[in-house]
């Protein structure tokens, strides 16, 4: 794929100004490397994305287990944040900003807003599908409910739980490159959107190149996580 | 709905007692009012037409060509192996990252946008199209099989069936991220549409017609998501039920 992409620029079959030769790009992408500047840019966004992360997982992980945990808000809650989640978070976006400035705030806000729904839908479900008769089995051989919940509960909804993390993950992602493509001061994004309004599609091929390398590390990284919990 | 009515009241007095910024929350009864306003208004209305028409367009070409694709691949297994992973990688991508890509292409007008919302729809229903061919129960194909089905019949009355609310969570999925990728598109950049409107109204500091109208777009996004929820649960009810967010 790669040699076609070399050929096909090369012989100018596509304007060079919308696909870069690889070659070039990967100059480009070297050059980027040297230079300090992206490095403070590549941690706004990593840390943008790990503190947006952390709070979507703890407050969904919580929140999850106690709609899971007490039927009665899980009827009234669940099916609420279902239906919100169909919307397409990015319209909320303007309002995190008028919020939180046009920082690192705006960003960590939004993305943790969008993290936040799979992990609490996952976590609700996951908690509220375990099988009763586990429950009941380790009731009447006299668990804790400290011990229900830890031995029985929370392993039980992991796999459903860890599906979760996985979608929030990739949201989160979105959701913080998105946010800084549209307003920021610093990050990967903004420098994309940098980049995009230069025209300069070496360096824009370059810094896609750092976020594809990016997602595809917290990928791997999670898959490594779930085979750690033995989770198919 | 208790606790709705109570969170509205709350927000209500809050905002009447006047201790946060009119600029960032505005009572609901000012929303409301704006509302009325805004639903009045012609230029909401070509807004809101140009962003339908793009989100349509969109979505029936995702939904067209993400089918008899995800048919095809699911179908056979060869192909299945050689292009699940490829599909899956290129879902991965944060597309914003190439929406210049897209304007260079189809300019600022309404094409990017449906060329955005397109690509960002077209994942999901061809996921779900693929699971959903793959996930048939191989004991049904191979008791229609030995009861001498024809392969129409195979696919027509086993396959499809089979199929069809996942291939309906599919395109409530593909709905969702062509909202997405429509609205994205829009408040990057455009001319026209809701999305141009939401950025107009927080440049100008409207936040109770800003409020107002993305409730309007969560409204409707909610709505859309919740009819075809209700298809997929009355096609599905036969069905031993499955996960799906």
């Amino acid at each position: 794929m790669l040699a076609f992409w070399e050929i096909a620029t090369a012989y100018e079959w596509v304007l060079p100004a919308l696909l870069p030769p690889p070659v070039e790009v990967l100059k480009t992408f070297v050059g980027l490397l040297g230079e300090g500047d992206i490095y403070i840019h590549l941690a706004v966004t990593l840390q943008e994305i790990l503190l947006a992360y952390l709070i979507a997982v703890l407050t969904g992980t919580f929140l999850g287990f106690l709609l899971g945990g007490i039927p009665y808000l899980g009827d009234i809650f669940e099916p609420l944040l279902v239906a919100i989640s169909a919307v397409p978070i990015v319209i909320l976006y303007p309002f995190s900003v008028l919020f939180f400035g046009i920082g690192s705030g705006s960003k960590i806000a939004f993305a943790a807003l969008s993290g936040f729904f799979p992990v609490v839908i996952n976590t609700t479900w996951g908690v509220r599908t375990v099988n009763p008769e586990l429950i009941k089995a380790a009731k009447s051989l006299g668990a804790r409910p400290y011990q229900l919940f830890f031995k029985v509960i929370f392993p039980a909804a992991l796999p459903t739980m860890i599906s979760g993390f996985r979608i929030g993950m990739v949201f989160v992602l979105l959701a913080v490159i998105g946010g800084e493509f549209i307003s920021a001061k610093a990050g990967i994004g903004y420098k994309i959107a940098q980049a995009s309004d230069m025209l300069d599609t070496p360096l824009l091929f370059s810094y896609i190149w750092m976020v594809l390398t990016l997602a595809a590390g917290i990928n791997k990284l999670l898959s490594l996580v779930e085979r750690k919990f033995n989770i198919p | 709905m208790l606790a709705i009515g109570t969170g509205l009241l709350a927000w209500e007095l809050i905002c009447r007692v006047g201790y946060i910024d009119r600029l960032f929350l505005v009572p609901p009864s000012e929303i409301l009012q704006k509302t009325r306003v805004l639903l009045a208004r012609s230029d909401i209305h070509a807004a809101f037409a140009i962003t339908a028409y793009e989100i349509m367009v969109a979505f029936a070409l995702a939904a067209g060509i993400a089918i008899p694709m995800g048919l095809l691949i699911g179908l056979k297994s060869k192909i299945y192996e050689f292009f699940s992973p490829i599909i899956l990688i290129l879902f991965a991508i944060p597309q914003v990252t190439i929406y210049y890509l897209f304007v260079l292409w189809f300019g600022i007008g309404v094409a990017s946008k449906i060329a955005f919302g397109f690509t960002h729809g077209f994942f999901p229903i061809i996921l779900n199209t693929m699971a959903g061919v793959r996930g048939v129960d191989p004991s049904l194909l191979l008791a229609s099989r030995s009861m001498g089905a024809s392969r129409l019949q195979l696919f027509s009355k086993v396959i499809v069936p089979w199929m069809l609310p996942t291939l309906i969570t599919g395109l409530r999925l593909g709905m969702n991220f062509t909202l997405l990728g429509v609205f994205l598109a829009e408040l990057v950049v455009s001319q026209k549409g809701l999305g141009t409107l939401i950025i107009v109204l927080t440049s100008s500091f409207e936040t109770a017609s800003l409020y107002s109208l993305v409730g309007l777009i969560c409204i409707l996004a909610i709505v859309i998501n919740e009819s075809l929820r209700m298809l997929e649960k009355r096609l599905g009810r036969w069905r031993p039920e499955k996960v799906a967010v």
